[in-house]
């Protein structure tokens, strides 16, 4: 009976912590997510910048957040920047180093998806006399951005999965979570089946729609719309 | 104490290395895995069975999903709850492999159905065996544009690698950092493991390249 | 006498180990209306593209409406131009394209009024009712909240007239504007060109594979063969009695093929 009672105390207590943990989980891929477009799109249009210097610089920055792996940036935010005097919270390097990993791989997609704007286009604005930075704003990125939305779904879902990393830098989110609950309980194959299917329900029921409604709120004027 | 010591460069680096061992074994058996099993994954989802078909693409949806960490503990500490035990390395490496093969499977996908639809039409007129026809007429025109899209996903998989250390095998990262611990000093040795990484990825970054240019040579594509 | 409104002083465009376009020389007056015709490859369109400032020239100078636009004059001589320079000069000309490179993502109104408000800094009032005005002129005065997609070639390649119009350019350029249309969109958007030719004081530069519009329209044909003109003169003289065989051999060729 004794066992039987803790048995249900620690499967509850392990319940809410999982909920709190999938919380987390969907904290720092908020988090990690605007820090990712936002640089991503401002690396990204670097990039594609006239300047030379400018661009090898954005160049440098993806090829290295590219390059190294994400956890090692993560040790490198977690464990060498206290050495320089810089001492970031979990919370800091969970939201920063996942976010910056993923803003080099979306600099690459603003990238492509602006260097794919039709020439013509490019054409067009240097007819009708546009300056440049007018041109991106107003004619390339737009179009652009519809372009990049379908990656950047699969992208957002990577970064969703690249947040269960920070299991290594000792914040409580949802894999962590799972982890303990399963180690306390030792019921394994519930504790990561739920959580597998918790990340599962992240991608398709929320990331994945807001994509979705975004596309088609920018392909005005690209899907032949029926006309009123 | 100065901030960068190349003494524990050169202490490190031994030990990095022997992590890199590790390190690279697993990412070509993982990858090799990831191949064959994700042309597999392919091929079922092409199947003209529409819950065959329709039942692959969900499970490749699941688990590009969900993260790689949890997969491995599913596989490793599942089993054992039931009396099967799973050797961490057989655990991490068949995961590692599953796993990309989800991706590769999808890469795959995309060679396949960028293939003109008249080459089907001619291996029938032909009167090719639907095998002879995958194997001779199809794959070689679908494999070669996508070797670096398969390339990147080994580059990918080399860089996921470390997650491997949450199952207790010793690959380079987990080596750095159990370096960092001992001698209460991080930067060198996880510098020193970023930079081997980075290495890494732009050495194979140029193989895959020159890969594909064999293969489209070899195989008279563009 | 006044200065021509284009003037192509020994311009050499290269492509590599290509030359394209090998000194030309070319005046064109005010409110003249030229057509440019040739065989594919024979530089014509490059003559738009350098004048659009599309592609650089190696060599050369080009003036527009007396001042240089590839060049600017500092102390005398002529330097490269500077963005700012280029831009100046460059709101002089007005293009038309094959493929009429609309926005996608702005209705019919939106293409013809983005330029004017970013670029010239007219107020969105003033812009809208000159967008609409210009619409109205090419037939589409019920086509101002269409996006490009909704819209026939013909239809699209007059939006994209009138929105090069609401540039108020001294010179237009059209460049093979009808290739791409089906044939029975052809004559709607050559009764727009006729219309403009006849009611606005406008330079007009052409390049097009319509022998008849050329003929009927243009005060002068250029026909450009290998990088240079190989003969130019009035329509009928021209289609008529060319001088040069080369002339002969492309119109007897362009007339069988129908």
């Amino acid at each position: 009976m004794g066992i039987g009672f803790m048995n249900e105390f620690a499967l509850g207590f392990s319940v809410a912590a999982l909920v709190k943990g999938a919380a987390v989980t969907l904290l720092v891929t908020t988090g990690a997510s605007i820090v990712a477009i936002v640089l991503g799109l401002v690396v990204g249009l670097v990039r594609v910048s006239t300047l030379a210097p400018l661009r090898w610089l954005a160049v440098a920055y993806i090829e290295f957040f590219r390059g190294t792996s994400m956890l090692v940036q993560l040790y490198w935010w977690f464990f060498v920047l206290p050495i320089f005097g810089l001492s970031l919270s979990p919370w800091t390097v969970a939201i920063v180093g996942v976010g910056m990993n993923v803003s080099g791989y979306g600099a690459e997609l603003v990238r492509a998806a602006i260097q794919s704007v039709d020439r013509g286009q490019y054409e067009a604005s240097t007819a009708l006399n546009f300056p440049r930075l007018t041109m991106m704003r107003r004619i390339i990125v737009p179009q652009a951005i519809r372009g990049m939305l379908p990656p950047w779904g699969n992208l957002l879902i990577e970064l969703l999965k690249g947040t269960s990393l920070i299991f290594f830098i000792t914040i409580t989110e949802l894999t962590t979570a799972s982890k303990l609950a399963a180690d306390a309980t030792g019921n394994y194959l519930l504790f990561f089946a739920v959580a597998l299917f918790g990340y599962y329900l992240i991608a398709r029921a929320i990331i994945t729609p807001l994509v979705r409604w975004l596309e088609r709120r920018f392909s005005r004027g690209f899907i032949r719309e029926v006309v009123a | 104490m100065s901030i960068w010591d190349w003494e524990y460069v050169w202490e490190a680096m031994p030990y990095l290395l022997q992590g890199a061992i590790v390190t690279v074994q697993a990412t070509f058996l993982g990858f090799a895995i990831a191949l064959v099993l994700g042309l597999v994954f392919a091929l079922i989802r092409q199947s003209q069975n529409r819950i065959v078909s329709g039942t692959m693409a969900e499970i490749v949806e699941f688990i590009r999903s969900t993260p790689l960490l949890l997969q491995i503990f599913f596989v490793y500490f599942v089993g054992p709850q039931f009396g099967i035990v799973i050797p961490a390395w057989t655990a991490g490496i068949g995961m590692l492999g599953i796993h990309y093969a989800a991706y590769c499977s999808e890469c795959y996908r995309a060679g396949i159905e960028n293939v003109d639809g008249g080459q089907w039409e001619a291996c029938t007129a032909l009167n090719l065996s639907t095998a002879r026809a995958w194997r001779v007429i199809i794959l070689p025109q679908a494999i070669p544009p996508i070797v670096p899209s398969l390339g990147n996903y080994f580059i990918g998989m080399f860089k996921d690698t470390p997650i491997l250390a949450a199952i207790a095998i010793l690959e380079m990262l987990q080596r750095a950092k159990n370096f960092g611990a001992e001698n209460y000093r991080y930067i060198e040795a996880i510098t020193m493991a970023g930079a081997l990484y980075l290495l890494f990825s732009l050495v194979a970054s140029v193989i895959v390249q020159m890969i594909s240019l064999w293969l489209n040579r070899r195989y008279h594509l563009q | 006498m006044s200065d021509p409104m284009v003037r192509f002083e020994n311009v050499t465009k290269r492509y590599g180990a290509l030359t394209v376009l090998d000194q030309l020389n070319l005046d064109i007056e005010r409110n003249e209306k030229v057509s440019i015709i040739g065989p594919s490859g024979s530089g014509k369109t490059t003559v738009l593209r350098m004048l659009m400032t599309l592609e650089r020239i190696n060599d050369g100078v080009i003036w527009v409406d007396g001042e240089p636009l590839t060049h600017m004059d500092r102390n005398g001589t002529l330097v490269k131009a500077s963005e700012r320079h280029l831009r100046r000069v460059r709101g002089k000309i007005g293009m038309v394209f094959q493929h009429f490179n609309l926005f996608p993502h702005m209705t019919a109104l939106q293409n013809c009024m983005e330029a004017p408000v970013s670029v010239l800094g007219l107020p969105r009032d003033e812009a809208e009712s000159r967008a609409a005005e210009l619409l109205d002129m090419v037939g589409l005065a019920d086509k101002k909240g269409h996006f490009p997609i909704q819209m026939s070639g013909g239809q699209k390649q007059r939006v994209a007239i009138a929105r090069a119009l609401a540039m108020r350019p001294k010179v237009m350029l059209f460049d093979e504007v009808t290739s791409a249309l089906d044939p029975e969109l052809v004559g709607e958007v050559l009764n727009v060109i006729r219309q403009l030719g006849a009611e606005h004081d406008l330079t007009m530069l052409m390049v097009t594979h319509q022998m008849g519009f050329a003929r009927e329209f243009s005060d002068r044909v250029c026909f450009f063969y290998g990088g240079k003109i190989a003969e130019q003169g009035p329509p009928d003289k021209l289609f008529n009695d060319p001088d040069s065989d080369r002339t002969r051999q492309f119109l007897s060729a362009v007339l069988e093929a129908g």
